[in-house]
């Protein structure tokens, strides 16, 4: 035993890092017609988000996000990258809103990324996907609620929308974010609500967004995390 | 004669955490070979034909009963083999085989039971459960989870003879619930003691998958090669490593440098053929292979790296026209 008591007196100790788990972010921004007016607070919003993430210790080292886009059609626009010197492309608006599409590709990217970690022996946590989004995908659905919800039901994914939308200023309007919202609720499994934002606190939305982000990073696998202010639980 | 015993302790994270300890372990002698109506129980006979067994399991961290869950496995899996050995005439792999799968099945009906009587979902009691049973010279085992066992062969060389089963998720571990990780073997050449140990101690001495499961040595040849050839030096050493690991109130230097590197649950069980151990008692400590694999880990990460965000940093590369001001 003397040994044993002496080596581990002499602080002997892996050299090796096992190095960071790697924590997956895909940011879906719905990039449509309809989000022309509130262009430039969700400008605001990503920049604020991306900076809070490159300033924070917990999250910086293990962030990765890909950035998909969609109007006429979705598309991966920045693959997943560090946040640290993440760059991307100015977004442009206008067009329909691929919404279905949009979430399929994101289910496609998540997969293949975490086969490329697993490949490289590098740990990951659960995939957050964030969707931003003022309203009702208009492409064909085929099955794409489905899939995604199996996604979370297996738990490969987190799926949390954000719908920013200006104040109803009718019955009619408010009627149709209730529909929205209802809608995008059906995509969600587990007790989560619709995060909701207006113009004026969409970056307080972003920043709440990089605080989760930071909590899940420090937090162990399969604990759920709690989200304020919305107060609601998310597993790692 | 074989010789063993079994420590399981409360980690510091769990301590700090006031989690009770998730980790349960047993090991004992067992002669066979008996006829069944001679009592089964080990009595320190010394005849030849006999084993030492071992069972340890880890709760699953959120799992609210799994400290129940890890004991409920440990009990009914350590009963079955003590009341099943004595009457094997003869250790083939394919009766120790049976045995050790008919062990697991026991204890997953054992915790299912329980979670039933308490009236609790069955999963919030899962564990992973690692046996094993040693002649002197053959280590057989059955095993689910992240748990491992290193072995000391008579060659003087050692390795880990299981396989981690990790989940998806960094610091997931697939539970022994789940029947089709289930692992059967036998260590490939003839050993003269095995360690059994939770992912807690076992992440400490054993290099990743990526380390290529590399030993550190200075840890564990004298772990494996401190002669226990009496039922007295096995307690005594028992009650040598509760202390070295932090269970007893006076804490000792090395215990507070250990418990910095370990702070989760630890379970330690230590399987010995003295007469074999006492053949190796010159074997090297040294760790060059352990600090190549480290020096190596640091280049391999740094090319992981670079291979992981390849595609981005061609993205960037091409990246032309006005950018979003992040």
């Amino acid at each position: 035993m003397k040994n044993i008591r002496d080596y581990i007196a002499s602080k002997h100790r892996g050299i090796e890092n096992p190095g960071e788990v790697h924590c997956l972010n895909i940011l879906l921004i719905d990039v449509s017609e309809s989000m022309v007016p509130l262009q430039e607070d969700v400008r605001a919003g990503i920049s604020r988000f991306f900076k809070m993430l490159r300033e924070d210790p917990a999250a910086s080292g293990c962030t990765e996000v890909c950035v998909i886009v969609y109007a006429d059609e979705a598309r991966v626009l920045v693959p997943f990258g560090p946040v640290y010197g993440f760059e991307m492309p100015r977004l442009e608006f206008g067009g329909m809103t691929a919404g279905y599409e949009a979430k399929r590709l994101a289910l496609e990217v998540n997969k293949e990324r975490k086969e490329e970690l697993k490949a490289n022996h590098t740990a990951y946590r659960r995939t957050n996907i964030f969707d931003i989004t003022d309203g009702r995908p208009n492409d064909p659905e085929n099955g794409v609620i489905s899939l995604l919800r199996q996604s979370q039901t297996e738990k490969h994914c987190n799926y949390i929308p954000i719908y920013i939308r200006e104040e109803p200023a009718n019955d009619m309007e408010r009627e149709e974010i209730d529909r929205t919202e209802e809608q995008l609720r059906s995509m969600v499994v587990g007790d989560h609500p619709v995060l909701k934002s207006g113009r004026d606190n969409f970056e307080g939305i972003m920043n709440f967004l990089h605080v989760s982000i930071s909590d899940m990073a420090q937090s162990s696998p399969g604990t759920k995390v709690t989200l304020n202010p919305q107060n609601f639980q998310l597993e790692v | 004669m074989l010789t063993a015993f079994n420590i399981s302790q409360q980690g510091e994270s769990h301590r700090q955490r006031s989690i009770p300890c998730q980790d349960a372990s047993f090991t004992r002698r067992i002669p066979y070979g008996c006829i069944p109506e001679t009592d089964s129980s080990s009595d320190g006979n010394t005849d030849d034909k006999a084993v030492v067994i071992g069972v340890t399991a880890d709760g699953i961290g959120q799992c609210a009963f799994s400290d129940r869950g890890a004991q409920t496995a440990v009990g009914a899996a350590a009963d079955y083999l003590i009341c099943r050995i004595p009457s094997v005439r003869t250790l083939t792999d394919d009766s120790v085989y049976g045995i050790l799968r008919a062990a697991m099945e026991k204890a997953q009906e054992a915790v299912r039971l329980q979670a039933e009587k308490e009236q609790n979902p069955y999963i919030s009691y899962f564990s992973t459960l690692t046996l094993g049973i040693f002649d002197g010279k053959s280590f057989w085992f059955g095993h689910a989870g992240d748990d491992g066992i290193v072995v000391l062969y008579t060659d003087g060389t050692y390795e880990m003879i299981t396989s981690r089963h990790k989940g998806e998720y960094a610091g997931s571990v697939i539970p022994f619930e789940e029947e089709s990780v289930w692992e059967f073997g036998k260590a490939r050449g003839e050993v003269a003691a095995a360690a059994m140990m939770t992912d807690g101690i076992l992440d400490y001495c054993v290099g990743s998958e990526a380390m290529h499961n590399v030993i550190r040595a200075g840890f564990v040849v004298p772990m494996l090669t401190n002669i226990m050839d009496t039922d007295e030096a096995a307690e005594e050493s028992r009650k040598e490593w509760e202390e070295l690991l932090g269970e007893l109130p006076e804490e000792s230097r090395e215990t507070r440098v250990f418990r910095m590197d370990v702070t989760d649950d630890i379970t330690l069980a230590l399987m010995q053929n003295p007469e074999a151990v006492g053949k190796l008692q010159d074997l090297s400590c040294e760790e060059g292979a352990w600090r190549n694999e480290c020096a190596r880990g640091i280049l391999r990460r740094v090319k992981t790296n670079k291979k992981l965000f390849a595609a981005y940093r061609k993205f960037k590369s091409h990246l032309t026209g006005p950018r979003e001001e992040i």
